[in-house]
């Protein structure tokens, strides 16, 4: 590819010409806490459980 | 005679709707079919017969009490297990998914729930679709219904080995850079990569973002074209999906190819590595093309030759990126007893990826590592326009373009599995069409010398699976039917 002569060519990031999409700013169904949690290897009080992340003071 | 498994999905759609059969029988013969010889494939790495049965007694319910349904109600179908379904295990093919069971459905699925398709299994891959011949599954390689010693193409090759086997009319892939055309090509049957956006990626576990697509399979061109329209459409759950309608594909499949201009990528019919076999079978369905009335010339695409490295990079910077999730938090594998964060993150990596998974999130991550993203990311986006600029100047002469699908038919198992970059070079003719968002589909052209399948590869513009599906369909019905692997019990 280095033998290539790029520096006019703009990059593709994406086939498509799609920008800007939005919705319109509304509640739609999303999972409960439960099924949310459901899939982790450690639950504690409603939370992801995950080893120390700090050092002891 | 006839068995039911050896069915069209058009045909066993239409006789369910006239009660000639119940979409319940249907099922359990390709449940039994399955039970007797997955053994052997591999097909599978979960079977849902529940979720199968429950879906085909609620399409019989509805039915029998004079409800109209969709050409495809009742007729079963192979997922890729790279896509979610509520309450079945998931694993993407990878240890680090092992007991992973989404709480929600992919939109693909939902869309099949409401064509009353039923799933009979969660089909084998390799780990995340990387991979071009199923060898990167955590759980085992497939096999080729052609040849057991052999491979089925990856990464979707469960899918394929399914609808090759009669295990299922219908199946399900996704296609990053040739993952459902390749193993289509090499199981002999049909598969199509749509234009990127056509099918939403919502539920699909990412692998490379930009190019990833959802797909499918089956063993005829009208099937193909019936299951893509029940699965693609806009869907606000993903903000690449074309917000467009989506086009009836079945409708125009019979109106020919009389002065269609069809171009014959000329590098790829004789090019090196290219299977002599191989290089016949395409060049006999050029010819049928041509006697049906399509104008046929040649191109060369220059920048094509660099596809395959722009690919090596830009699939492993988004698989880094992507793959960055699994780090034993919220769902999958956690290593036990880590002293702290890191090294639980590490640890479950470590044991959860297979080599390929880490080979290329190793790529990816020096890619995209600064003093280096120029020369190598930004640089294979730079070759990604080229690519593009290449198809839009070939369909200024041409309305599609032709090629084989794969350099070769299938090969061994094992064959090409230490060697990644004699497998990368499997993906050399579909890449181009993942890097430009652009269609693709790939069909059966006869057995090349060794007795194995042989793919076909036409080639489109974005949206034009239409445009494809009827030069498809009327080079299918000028080849007549296909043989059928030996697993079909033939002789």
């Amino acid at each position: 590819m280095t033998a290539l002569a790029t520096e006019d060519v703009p990059p593709t990031s994406h086939a498509l010409p799609l920008k800007n999409v939005f919705r319109p700013d509304e509640i739609g169904p999303c999972l409960s806490q439960e099924k949310a949690l459901s899939t982790a290897p450690e639950v504690e009080q409603g939370r992801f459980k995950v080893p120390r992340i700090m050092e002891e003071p | 005679m006839t068995e039911v498994w050896e069915l069209s999905a058009a045909e066993l759609g239409r006789m369910i709707a006239r009660k000639e059969t119940s979409a319940r029988d249907v099922v359990d013969v390709h449940l039994s079919r399955i039970e007797a010889l997955d053994d052997s494939v591999n097909a599978f790495l979960t079977l849902t017969p529940d979720l199968a049965r429950a879906t085909a007694d609620d399409v019989d319910q509805r039915i029998a009490a004079g409800e109209q349904l969709g050409p495809l109600a009742g007729v079963p179908l192979a997922l890729k297990d790279i896509l979610c379904v509520d309450g079945v295990r998931t694993t993407a093919g990878s240890k680090i998914l092992e007991g992973y069971v989404p709480p929600y459905d992919s939109t693909v699925v939902r869309k099949l729930r409401a064509a009353g398709v039923p799933i009979v299994g969660k089909a084998n891959l390799d780990e995340f679709a990387m991979g071009s011949s199923t060898e990167n599954s955590a759980y085992g390689p497939s096999r080729n219904p052609w040849d057991l010693a052999r491979v089925p193409g990856g990464s979707s090759g469960g899918s394929a080995a399914a609808v090759s086997a009669g295990f299922a009319p219908l199946g399900i892939g996704t296609d990053t850079g040739g993952s459902i055309r390749q193993p289509a090509s090499l199981c002999g049957v049909v598969g199509v990569k749509p234009t990127y956006g056509l099918v939403s990626r919502y539920g699909l576990l990412a692998f490379a973002s930009s190019l990833d697509q959802v797909g499918p399979f089956a063993r005829t061109v009208e099937d193909a074209a019936l299951l893509l329209e029940a699965i693609a459409g806009h869907d606000r759950m993903d903000a690449t999906s074309i917000p467009e309608e989506v086009p009836p594909y079945v409708k125009g499949l019979e109106s020919g190819v009389k002065g269609l201009r069809i171009g014959v990528v000329s590098d790829w019919v004789e090019g090196e590595g290219v299977q002599p076999g191989v290089t016949e079978r395409v060049r006999a369905a050029i010819e049928s093309l041509s006697s049906l009335g399509a104008e046929i010339g040649e191109i060369s695409l220059p920048s094509f030759r660099y596809a395959l490295s722009a690919y090596y990079l830009i699939a492993p910077a988004e698989c880094s990126s992507n793959l960055a999730r699994y780090d034993g938090v919220r769902w999958g594998l956690r290593a036990p007893e880590a002293k702290d964060v890191v090294e639980m993150n590490v640890r479950s990596r470590t044991a959860g990826f297979g080599d390929e998974v880490k080979r290329r999130i190793m790529l990816g991550t020096y890619a995209l590592s600064a003093g280096y993203y120029d020369a190598y990311y930004g640089k294979a986006q730079q070759v990604r326009t080229l690519v593009i600029r290449d198809f839009e100047k070939a369909y200024e002469r041409f309305d599609v373009l032709l090629g084989p699908t794969s350099p070769t038919t299938a090969f061994k198992i094992g064959e090409k599995a230490d060697d990644p970059l004699a497998m990368y070079l499997n993906d050399v003719f579909t890449i181009p069409s993942n890097l430009a968002g652009a269609a693709a589909i790939s069909l059966p052209c006869g057995l090349a010398e060794d007795g194995l399948p042989v793919g076909l590869q036409l080639l489109g513009p974005p949206m034009s699976e239409g445009l494809l599906f009827k030069v498809a369909y009327a080079y299918e019905q000028a080849r007549g039917p296909v043989d059928a692997p030996p697993l079909w019990g033939r002789s």
